[in-house]
């Protein structure tokens, strides 16, 4: 709790935020068109009626936004929860969020696309309802909800919800494409209205994470010494997944479904830093220069076609991450 | 300042662990908690912390119920450990002692000189400030359970309620620990209430014994009162008394369980040997006992 040379933090934020400003000035430099930097920074300071200052405000600042604050929910969603449940392989999937939104977007996209400018209230609502069935389930009168009753009933819920897209995907299969690409996320089309819908959960969600920290470190210890330190074990239990499911059901209505981040984003502060002190801002920063370059990546590499970003956080995510485990002899 | 039970019944899983008990600890007392497997032991210092609360009854300090007081106000008089706890991950002593300030700290109060002084004589006091930037999973069990009676004193509580402090530290840290919580007994008037298993430690260094016994108390006094040989008999189903060693210091002596027939112990006084010669001789070689 105590700082203890800072170096390491210190090194370690400053290689992400250089991360971030780089990641978004490449964003806004390379598309379909190429645009000088001396040109997206003109935009981005001036906007006028060019042609590349309406690229830049218009289409690919939203996008760039979109992916850093979706990266960011991720990974703290993915912090909140691995504390919470104790268990180092949870994340926004675990809990059910993400499987709730799927079912929703792919109601959506299959069954109803008439209405698909809905998609990502649907999503959201999907989210939201499937986190608070996991919890609801999960929860016992005098005991709350615990990390191993959340993790099984996230578990549980999340067979059931998959096997919901299963049936909708067969029984509309001409929409598979459609819901194959909204369920391996992209950020394609995404701008300042998706930001916006989601803004008010983000931030309620971003909010209550700040104001849990301590009281998480100290819930680290385990329940009964949490509770005679003074840490109200149940109610920071419950507002730690209702910020996890805020954040992670912003997520999935603006990008759909990226797997990845919540879960290793985490861990990959974790081993940079060596410790578990700075562990959410971080992973925050870490999480939004992630997808920035994901998505940067997956909108350039096969230009004029596109990635699902999903795919990208996958690809070149999981090897960098078995190095990392690898070098710090977690895995040997 | 007083910690009371009125009566309190705890249930666990459907099985009533705590009957109808009533108990009053007062300010400055060293206080042993005794007890079978599944007496009610643990569950009676838990229920106590406030960790548990009782079906039944209630838990009261200077008349105040404490289930009434905010979770920090009940740290900062009451302090905890648990038997056994979790260690996360990557944390450093010196940032685990610094979580028992949590209680003391306001909710968005900085990190405070104040806070870096308590830690740091916290870990003195339980010699641990060496192991300061060291990583809790890197501490042997005797380390790590100094390192967590550190983060108790952090807290700062006026009472400290520990259960099996001692279980799994070898001799010397066993008696090391006690001694000093006779030491914050006797010097900062902290109130102490220990659950151990071992009887004839409870008869040095604590000055009153509850003895819980299928979830009631069958005893409660000095040790010196209480562990008498129709106690150890009833509630412990061993032959034991206090006996006296050869330096007239009193002893526990527990040597069978009730009904167990004497084996008969022939003593054979050996020449003396020199220690450091007699590892050397072959075990064949070696006067049968």
């Amino acid at each position: 709790m105590k700082p203890r040379g800072l170096a390491r933090p210190a090194v370690t934020s400053a290689v992400i935020l250089a991360g971030i400003t780089a990641g978004l000035l490449a964003s806004l430099a390379f598309g379909a068109v190429d645009l000088p930097l001396s040109q997206v920074v003109q935009s981005l300071f001036g906007a006028d009626e060019s042609g590349a200052s309406r690229i830049v405000m218009d289409a690919r600042l939203p996008r760039a936004r979109c992916a850093a604050s979706a990266g960011a929910n991720l990974a703290v969603a993915g912090v909140l929860l691995q504390s919470v449940t104790r268990n180092p392989l949870a994340d926004p999937g675990l809990i059910g969020v993400t499987a709730g939104a799927g079912v929703a977007a792919t109601v959506v996209l299959a069954v109803l696309p008439g209405v698909v400018v809905m998609l990502p209230v649907a999503a959201f609502l999907g989210a939201m309802a499937a986190a608070v069935f996991v919890y609801a389930v999960s929860w016992r009168p005098g005991g709350g909800a615990s990390p191993v009753r959340m993790i099984l009933a996230g578990v549980a819920v999340n067979a059931i919800l998959g096997a919901v897209i299963g049936l909708l995907i067969t029984l509309y299969s001409d929409r598979i494409p459609a819901v194959m690409f909204w369920t391996t996320g992209s950020f394609n089309g995404r701008g300042w209205s998706h930001l916006w819908l989601v803004l008010p959960y983000t931030a309620v969600g971003l909010l209550i994470a700040g104001l849990l920290r301590q009281p998480m470190r100290v819930l680290e210890l385990g329940d009964d010494t949490a509770t005679a330190m003074g840490v109200r074990v149940e109610r920071i239990r419950l507002f730690a997944f209702a910020a996890a499911a805020l954040l992670a059901g912003s997520d999935a209505s603006i990008a759909g479904l990226v797997g990845f981040v919540g879960l290793v984003v985490p861990h990959l502060v974790r081993l940079l830093l060596g410790s578990n002190r700075l562990l959410l801002p971080i992973s925050a920063a870490a999480g939004a220069a992630v997808l920035l370059w994901s998505d940067l990546i997956a909108r350039t590499s096969l230009a004029p076609s596109e990635l699902p970003v999903g795919v990208i956080t996958g690809l070149i995510g999981g090897p960098y991450f078995i190095f990392l485990l690898y070098r710090s002899g977690w895995l040997k | 300042m007083t910690l009371s039970v009125q009566d309190i019944v705890v249930r666990l899983g459907g099985a009533t662990v705590l009957n109808k008990v009533r108990l009053s600890i007062a300010d400055g007392q060293m206080l042993a908690v005794i007890g079978p497997n599944g007496s009610g032991k643990s569950t009676l210092v838990r229920t106590l912390a406030g960790v548990l609360r009782p079906q039944e009854g209630a838990v009261s300090i200077d008349g105040r119920r404490l289930h009434a007081l905010s979770g920090r106000a009940r740290a900062r008089t009451i302090g905890f450990l648990p038997q056994s706890a979790d260690a996360p991950s990557l944390i450093t002593v010196q940032e685990h002692v610094g979580l028992g300030r949590f209680a003391r700290r306001s909710r968005f109060a900085r990190w405070s000189a104040d806070d870096a002084h308590v830690t740091q004589s916290s870990m003195a006091t339980c010699e641990v400030e060496h192991l300061a930037h060291r990583r809790m999973e890197s501490l042997s069990g005797g380390e790590r359970q100094r390192v967590r009676l550190a983060t108790l004193l952090a807290q700062n509580p006026k009472m400290l309620l520990l259960d099996e402090p001692l279980t799994g530290l070898d001799i010397e840290h066993q008696l090391g620990l006690l001694h000093l919580l006779r030491q914050l007994n006797r010097d900062g008037s902290h109130t102490v209430v220990c659950v151990l298993h071992d009887l004839d430690l409870t008869l040095r260094y604590f000055d009153r014994v509850v003895v819980v016994d299928r979830g009631t108390i069958a005893a409660d006094g000095p040790p010196h009162d209480v562990l008498c040989p129709a106690l150890f008999e009833r509630v412990f189903g061993v032959d034991g008394r206090i006996g006296c060693e050869s330096s007239g210091e009193p002893v526990v002596v527990c040597r069978r369980c009730v009904g167990e027939v004497a084996r008969p112990v022939e003593i054979v006084v050996r020449p003396s040997i020199p220690l450091r010669t007699r590892s050397r001789v072959p075990a064949s070689k070696e006067p049968s006992a």
